[in-house]
């Protein structure tokens, strides 16, 4: 069982595209600090499927500098990092 | 003791190694300890910690204060060590309050708390060993750990698995 603060709210939407059914997960790591920006991020990927996307809301600095980066590293595919608002960054990665 | 309850069935890469010596029992130095830990499973490392001595604190099962050991004197040192939720703070523990204030202000400024980030450990598979001699010393055996600790070791062992990596003391 997971511990309660690392059990996340599925937010699952069906895409269909490339003739795949993939679902995307949404993780707001807006208000977390370091080390959970990363925990979070790779507990919730290792929760998806293969194919599966994984839409992350994160701030600059460390954050945006590094998840994407990280993610790569670990063999997922990073689709787009785009900016929202503010200091407010999108990271879309699929597995 | 049973293999690592890696619940989410994380499989680090292996290629980057970080191992850590959790000599320490201190509230602030196992929150080090933790927070480099996680977050280094986290971007892919292969992750040991070697608990030994007052760090032995941190994977006792029993969180609390409690008469843990084998004989008298480790039974009272047991106590008086406490487990994870006994643990002081290095610096201005003000008879056992800091600890209460340091959770209480990381829970206010969303910092992970020191259970949370035990929990996040043993979430990412990190593997947890302790330190046979140590155990020795304080009558302690494994049933007295939680069942995520891997197994106990000697230095040649910890020395091994450390190998091509690198190892930090805290």
């Amino acid at each position: 069982m997971l511990p309660h603060s690392l059990n996340y709210q599925k937010e699952e939407e069906q895409y269909s595209f490339n003739k795949f059914k993939m679902a995307t997960y949404k993780l707001d790591i807006t208000r977390e600090h370091c080390p959970m920006t990363f925990v979070k991020t790779k507990i919730q990927l290792s929760k998806l499927n293969p194919g599966d996307v994984l839409e992350v809301l994160l701030t600059e600095g460390e954050p945006l500098q590094n998840v994407p980066k990280s993610a790569s590293e670990q063999g997922f595919k990073v689709l787009e990092v785009s900016h929202v608002e503010g200091l407010v960054h999108k990271v879309l990665i699929q597995k | 003791m049973g293999a690592t309850d890696n619940t989410l069935g994380i499989q680090p890469k292996a290629q980057k190694k970080l191992s850590l010596i959790c000599f320490s029992g201190d509230f602030d130095k196992l929150v080090a300890t933790f927070t480099l830990a996680t977050g280094a499973a986290a971007v892919g490392y292969e992750v040991n910690i070697f608990f030994t001595f007052w760090g032995l604190d941190a994977i006792k099962k029993k969180q609390g204060r409690a008469f843990v050991g084998k004989g008298f004197l480790p039974k009272l040192f047991g106590f008086f060590m406490g487990g994870l939720r006994s643990a002081p703070v290095s610096r201005l523990n003000f008879c056992g309050i800091s600890p209460k204030i340091f959770r209480y202000m990381m829970r206010k400024n969303n910092v992970a708390t020191l259970e949370e980030l035990v929990e996040a450990a043993k979430v990412l598979g990190i593997n947890l060993y302790a330190c046979e001699m140590a155990m020795h010393i304080l009558g302690l055996e494994t049933s007295d750990f939680i069942h995520e600790v891997k197994g106990v070791l000697g230095v040649a062992t910890f020395l091994e698995l450390s190998e091509g990596g690198r190892t930090i003391f805290i």
